[in-house]
């Protein structure tokens, strides 16, 4: 069942408080089942949840929020992943249920490591258990499932369907497209902000004016027996060959923890080729020498790539035509002076975005782009991959949004088990 | 309508069975709506289905301190800040702290609730405690991060009390002695056994660092360069003695051949360890000011607002 | 190994009173001894190793250069009162060498054997709750995921191409963005984090866990033993104080 909900204005206009009594009616009428607000980008629902969550504690409820990223979440306070589950989940009265959930999602083999040694994945199955089993009266999960891949996504599913979720109010929020949406996830509420001048327009990622600068010398990418483990005995690639032609756009696909970041990062210059050649243009090299020069990444998590005061600062390492280009694609022109942490994360992973699809390099990879962007968001990001294309460099991209995948016209490399099956056209 | 409604709002989530309809809620008594809208825990609700909550019932805050409080404190000075509470009644508020630092949290917590909802509606809490829990953590391991790695680099610098500085600058005093202390206790445990006996070291910078930035000495980088030097000269007067007993006057470090110049030369040791201090520990010190100002000249916005009640920044880098 | 972990309390008191003798005693053969005492609980514990490495590093290098000054060049102990001969100076140095290797030594064996799953029942026996515990367990457990945000921003920067060679000096130059960088998002993280603590209640539950009272880890044997020796160790070195 799909309704329609109008947010009308924020603040404590009666519009809003119309809102409020809306949304509020119809998540008690889907009492025990998650409901999942959808939108577009900055129509105001991240600011709602904060909001509630805010004053929900302020009343002396127990409300949590569960912020886009989702390493946030996790408690710090104990070790290992046995303990943070026995710290959230005594004196449930799930606590016995979720245990169990917990050892089915394959957790148990990892209940003596470091919680921050999981995967993305894993890491948000744990946080969704726990936080459940602190009982609240409300949970809201912003973005935090959207890299998720298919047999996760239904983990998770089965979590918030679980006894121990029905007294909780369980919100959802996902960007992205509709098609991705796992469709017995959640009652699903399309959520539109109309608020003429209040707060000015939304900004636009706009990618009608993005020119690529064509590299140097554009070449094929060739590697040959690429393997790497990070703790010796635990090969995460085994033996992996490829060889890319430029102008086209691949991508890697896999399961959560399958490597594809790995592969990535090798590619980049950012881990040691430990066994294996890669060649460039048919001379070999050595990208952990010269790292980002032949191939620079995007990488997943905008916070680490924001290294300047300013948004100008952060954009003047660019050529000097490229720098202006870049903010106004991500549509930050009229927020040159702030801070980069400043903006909200959707802002963030635009401008590093930006920033990278404007410099001038043979080989790009991109690592989840389509984070907590929603839909017209994500087919710009098509257009600008396929204009890099165009212009005679190679485009790896890394994503778990099939129809992304899709739209893009990708040619799919697929990562199982460390091991590379052999490139071919895109599945639908 | 307005405020209460969008209480009934969320009180219908929270127990649907009492309050069905907005009739039902606007024909609640008075008090007990009241007492729905106030910081009693949910358990506490008439009517209430919940079970007992796993926290511990703490008194309620002015029961405690506001009888006398609300005597002697007169009617328009209630609503200030606890900064102004304590700066225009400081023996209460001492006592106050002597009785129980939970006690005093709990007074700041009923004091700041009164800010307005989209103070709330941000989840920004200013309490004090969660920036304590936040901000010594990020600066220990500032401290022992930066230590180690140029330590690693072999450069002739002891770069490990940027957390230290940073966190007095950040919240206060007490919570920059508790970063050097435990950072160095640490540090003994992670990197190097002996560094746990120049703790006081780090509580002497500590103190230091609070009491000139109360004074404005982080305001430009030419003031911030003689904090810096000050801190060396102070520095070294703190942990000649500890040198001296522990060491003999050697560090092994590059600066004991200066003290080996010196002492040769027929200087006593303490005057020798000191007069090294002074003439390698400025410098050091100088950079780390330099570093530590330069973080928290680029902190965005969000993140200083939160700090605004506490430690020196208001002071020292408001524009 | 029963020698290797007395109860909290009992090592906490040995190591003050080892602490007291280790400041006061000023004869070579006293400190030798407690040095070999401790020793042998670090043999115990299994941490020789780490004590050997800390005593080449540093110790090493200070005895060399105590012996070099106060041996040779100065050719006595400093102070006022005492006499002036090679073989002082070179009493001097051993007695601070042994003193600073016992101190070493000593810290070493009150805390490196616990586990951090047990860190947090240690600090509790202590009396240290909530908030402070909190913060201590946290900055440990940090550690690592502060190690991986350090190689997330450094991989960034490779990534961008900001950083393209991997000499030393451009490796330098890169330290101030990854610092600033570092800094400030692990700050906004610690505060989100901290606000989650508060509002789910997660730092009363901590005090409210509690691993099974692992007593059989602990051997009150040991306990009175080390405590004897401390004792032992204390009043002798008071003694040869007040004898000398």
């Amino acid at each position: 069942m799909v309704g329609t909900v109008n947010h009308m204005g924020r603040g404590g206009n009666p519009a809003a408080i119309q809102h409020m009594k809306d949304l509020a009616s119809f998540i008690n009428s889907n009492q025990g089942k998650p409901v999942l607000l959808e939108g577009q980008n900055f129509s105001g629902r991240t600011a709602l949840l904060r909001r509630w969550v805010g004053e929900w504690s302020r009343l002396g409820g127990r409300a949590i929020y569960v912020g886009p990223s989702v390493q946030q979440s996790i408690s710090s306070l104990v070790p290992t992943v046995r303990s943070e589950l026995q710290l959230h989940l005594t004196g449930s009265r799930h606590g016995e249920a979720l245990l169990h959930l917990a050892e089915s999602f394959g957790l148990g083999r990892c209940f003596d490591q470091s919680p921050f040694t999981l995967s993305g994945g894993e890491q948000t199955l744990l946080v969704a258990l726990c936080k459940l089993g602190l009982e609240p009266a409300l949970l809201g999960f912003d973005g935090a499932m959207e890299e998720l891949d298919r047999q996760n996504a239904g983990r998770l599913a089965e979590v918030f369907s679980s006894p121990a979720a029905e007294r909780a109010a369980t919100i959802l929020t996902m960007n992205g497209y509709a098609e991705d949406r796992p469709l017995d996830l959640a009652t699903r509420v399309q959520v539109s902000d109309l608020t003429p001048g209040a707060g000015g327009r939304a900004p636009l990622f706009d990618a009608c004016q993005f020119r690529f600068t064509a590299p140097n010398e554009a070449g094929c990418l060739e590697a040959e027996g690429i393997s790497f483990s990070y703790t010796p005995g635990s090969p995460v690639l085994r033996n992996i060959s490829l060889r890319l032609e430029p102008g086209h756009i691949f991508s890697l696909e896999g399961r959560n923890g399958a490597g594809k970041s790995t592969l990535a990062r090798i590619l980049v210059g950012v881990l040691p080729l430990q066994r294996g050649w890669i060649a460039f243009n048919g001379r070999a090299i050595n990208p952990w020498k010269t790292p980002g020069q032949i191939a620079v990444m995007h990488m997943q998590n905008p916070d680490v790539q924001l290294f300047a005061d300013t948004v100008a600062a952060e954009v003047a390492d660019l050529p000097a035509c490229s720098s202006g280009a870049a903010a106004s694609m991500a549509g930050v022109l009229d927020m040159m002076t702030e801070h980069p942490f400043d903006l909200p994360f959707v802002l963030r992973k635009r401008l590093t975005f930006s920033t990278v699809a404007h410099l001038s390099r043979p080989w790009f990879i991109f690592d989840e782009p389509t984070l907590g962007q929603d839909a017209a968001a994500c087919d710009q990001m098509v257009a600008v991959l396929q204009r890099i294309a165009e212009g005679g460099a190679g485009v790896i991209v890394i994503s778990h949004s099939r129809e992304f995948i899709r739209r893009v016209k990708a040619q799919s490399l697929r990562l199982e088990n460390g091991c590379l099956n052999k490139p071919g056209t895109t599945t639908s | 309508m307005g405020r209460d409604y969008s209480y009934y709002a969320l009180c219908r989530l929270l127990d649907p069975h009492v309050l069905s309809t907005p009739e039902t809620f606007k024909a609640y008594p008075p008090s007990t709506a009241a007492a729905i809208s106030s910081t009693e825990p949910r358990e506490k609700w008439p009517g209430s289905t919940a079970g007992p909550s796993t926290r511990a019932a703490f008194p309620t805050p002015m029961a405690t301190i506001s009888a006398r409080a609300t005597a002697m404190w007169p009617i328009k000075h209630r609503r200030k800040s606890p900064q102004e509470f304590r700066r225009y009644f400081p023996p209460f508020y001492l006592r106050c702290r002597l009785s129980s630092r939970r006690q005093k949290d709990h007074l700041e917590n009923a004091m700041n609730t009164d800010h307005d909802l989209e103070a709330a509606s941000g989840g920004v809490a200013l309490r004090k405690g969660a920036l304590l829990m936040a901000t010594i953590p990020v600066g220990i391991l500032l401290n022992l991060g930066l230590g180690t790695l140029v330590h690693l680099l072999r450069l002739p610098l002891f770069v490990d009390a940027v957390g230290t500085v940073v966190v007095t600058l950040l919240v206060g005093i007490p919570a920059g002695i508790a970063t050097g202390v435990l950072s160095f206790l640490l540090g003994g445990l992670l990197v190097n056994p002996v560094m746990p006996y120049f703790s006081g070291t780090q509580a002497a910078i500590a103190i230091f660092v609070g009491l000139i930035a109360r004074g404005g000495g982080f305001r430009s980088v030419p003031k911030t360069i003689l904090t810096g030097v000050l801190l060396g000269v102070v520095t070294a007067t703190v942990s000649a003695p500890v040198i001296v007993k522990l060491f003999g006057g050697i560090t092994g470090s590059g600066s004991g051949v200066i003290t080996a110049f010196l002492l040769a030369s027929g200087h006593s040791v303490l005057k020798s360890v000191f007069l090294t201090g002074v003439s390698c520990e400025p410098v050091d010190k100088a950079l780390q000011c330099l570093l530590a100002f330069w973080l928290l000249k680029s902190l965005p916005r969000k993140l200083k607002d939160r700090f605004a009640n506490a430690g020196y920044l208001q002071r020292n880098f408001s524009k | 190994m029963w020698f290797a972990s007395p109860p909290p309390l009992y090592r906490g008191l040995a190591v003050l009173l080892a602490l007291y003798g280790a400041i006061l005693a000023n004869t070579v053969n006293l400190l030798a001894a407690g040095l070999l005492v401790v020793t042998s609980a670090l043999w115990a514990q299994g941490q020789l190793r780490t004590f050997a490495k800390f005593a080449f590093t540093l110790i090493l290098p200070v005895g060399v250069g105590l012996v070099a000054i106060w041996g040779f060049i100065r050719q006595g102990a400093p102070g006022p009162a005492a006499e002036t001969s090679m073989r002082a100076g070179l009493l001097f140095a051993a007695v601070t060498t042994l003193r600073l290797a016992l101190l070493g030594a000593v810290f070493l064996a009150a805390v490196v054997n616990l586990a951090p799953v047990r860190l947090v029942d240690l600090l509790q026996t202590f009396g240290i709750r909530r908030r402070t515990l909190a913060i201590i367990v946290s900055t440990l457990n940090l550690w690592p995921d502060f190690r991986r945000r350090v190689e997330q921003v450094f991989a960034a920067r490779c990534a961008r191409g900001l950083m393209p060679d991997r000499r030393l000096g451009t490796r330098v130059r890169q330290l101030p963005y990854v610092v600033r960088t570092l800094f400030v998002s692990a700050l906004g993280q610690a505060l989100e984090r901290a606000d989650s603590w508060e509002s789910s209640g997660l730092i009363e539950r901590l005090d409210d866990l509690r691993n099974s009272p692992s007593t059989s880890d602990y051997s009150r044997v040991a306990g009175f033993v080390w405590l004897a020796l401390s004792i032992t160790w204390g009043v002798a070195a008071t003694l040869r104080l007040f004898s000398t």
